[in-house]
């Protein structure tokens, strides 16, 4: 391949388009090639830029509300118990309200989930203990967590779309332990912390960032997903879509 | 429209979950929040109305097209200009005037920076990068939302790398 042919397939390659093959030929040609190579930096450094979370404009919380409201007939079981309560009796009320404010002003000292999360997904990082079972195969992850467990959960791997299932370990969060597959995705790890739900319902997902680890949230077929992962949030988010067919 | 029975909750389910992809992609294209607010419940509006036409598939795609086609017509009702509008130089080369090395070294800045380039591109460039960079989408994805053939796809990709890559001014130094 010379230099003169590529700008198409340099950005297909960039744009992760090209087969295997394809792949690893413009992977040769980049070792050689400066040029190519220093182009193909220069625009993955602009697109870093635009994958910063300020240039993803997320949606108003109250959007959803608003267009769960449009949905035919009204699926109150979606208002937050809380909610219901304030509206059930006006004297009430006011203790409620008291009583949430004083949560709300005590709750910067309680860590959030998504904490307890992100510092369980740095601690496998570094502890060298991201894996119990190292597998690529499902069906050798699935039953590793049998008898571990009181719940069985989804393992599924995804290499073929660029979600490669890594293996899967143990953890133990809230108080109860829970299942984490891992993923891969090119260099990154993404954690992903299985445990039961509370109901049968499924949520949309969440996007949260904490100490510049992405966290997506999701609940889906009686379980409760969290996705960790220093990756973007588009990709992350795509590995949460492949659960929700 | 569909009705009832399990619509509303499968519904819920396929395409509640890309509402954040809605409004990214109507804020990009029509650039103010209240007015993507607006699209996005249009969009979801007659999201629901098509529904029962959906055929299973990929229900972000099929989402964001709708986005896509509400936003459009939105622009050509309200900023029918933009259409039009070729590359809006004025606009830019002011903002890069202002852009001093100071700011530059913060990469805050740095994504400001590339978020001007990207709301001064015209409309079809701006979009196909928002689907491709923000969104995530693969050309397969973005010519699903665009209508536009895959081929087009990639050479209007290339085409607006090209254009942004000159708005930022950090052009390579060489022309492919």
């Amino acid at each position: 391949m010379d230099c003169t042919l590529h700008r198409h397939l340099l950005e297909a390659y960039l744009d992760g388009e090209l087969g295997f093959e394809r792949t690893l030929e413009v992977e040769a040609h980049l070792a050689s090639c400066h040029i190519c190579s220093s182009e193909v930096q220069s625009w993955k450094d602009i697109r870093a830029e635009m994958q910063a979370p300020e240039l993803y404009h997320r949606a108003p919380e109250e959007l959803e509300s608003k267009l769960r409201k449009l949905l035919p007939q009204g699926r109150t079981e979606r208002t937050p118990w809380f909610q219901r309560w304030i509206w059930a009796g006006g004297g009430a009320a006011f203790a409620t309200a008291v009583l949430l404010m004083s949560l709300m002003i005590m709750r910067p000292a309680v860590p959030s989930p998504e904490q307890d999360i992100v510092a369980s997904h740095v601690r496998s990082l570094m502890a060298d203990h991201l894996m119990d079972v190292v597998s690529t195969d499902q069906h050798t992850v699935k039953p590793w967590f049998d008898g571990k467990l009181d719940f069985a959960p989804p393992v599924q791997d995804f290499a073929a779309d660029g979600y490669p299932l890594a293996g899967g370990r143990l953890d133990y969060l809230e108080n109860r332990k829970v299942a984490v597959l891992i993923y891969h995705r090119a260099l990154h790890i993404i954690n992903l912390y299985v445990w039961p739900a509370q109901d049968n319902g499924s949520s949309t997902m969440r996007v949260q960032t904490v100490h510049g680890y992405n966290v997506v949230s999701w609940k889906k077929g009686g379980f409760e997903f969290r996705a960790v992962s220093d990756l973007n949030t588009a990709e992350l988010r795509d590995l949460a879509r492949l659960f929700m067919p | 429209m569909g009705e009832l029975g399990e619509m509303p909750e499968r519904f819920e389910q396929l395409v509640l979950p890309h509402l954040d992809a809605a409004y990214n992609l109507a804020r990009w294209l029509v650039g103010s929040p209240t007015d993507a607010q607006d699209i996005v419940q249009e969009a979801f509006l007659r999201a629901l109305r098509f529904f029962g036409g959906f055929r299973g598939g990929d229900s972000r795609a099929w989402l964001l097209k709708i986005v896509r086609n509400t936003s459009y017509s939105w622009v050509r009702k309200n900023r029918p200009a933009q259409l039009a509008d070729e590359f809006d130089e004025t606009k830019h080369s002011d903002e890069t005037a202002t852009d001093n090395a100071e700011t530059r070294l913060l990469s805050r800045a740095e994504s400001e920076r590339v978020r001007k380039a990207l709301e001064a591109l015209p409309l079809t460039f701006r979009e196909v990068l928002v689907l491709r960079e923000i969104e995530g989408l693969s050309y397969k994805e973005i010519s699903e939302v665009t209508g536009v053939a895959m081929g087009t796809v990639m050479s209007s990709l290339s085409r607006a790398r090209q254009k942004l890559r000159d708005q930022l001014g950090t052009a390579a130094e060489r022309e492919i």
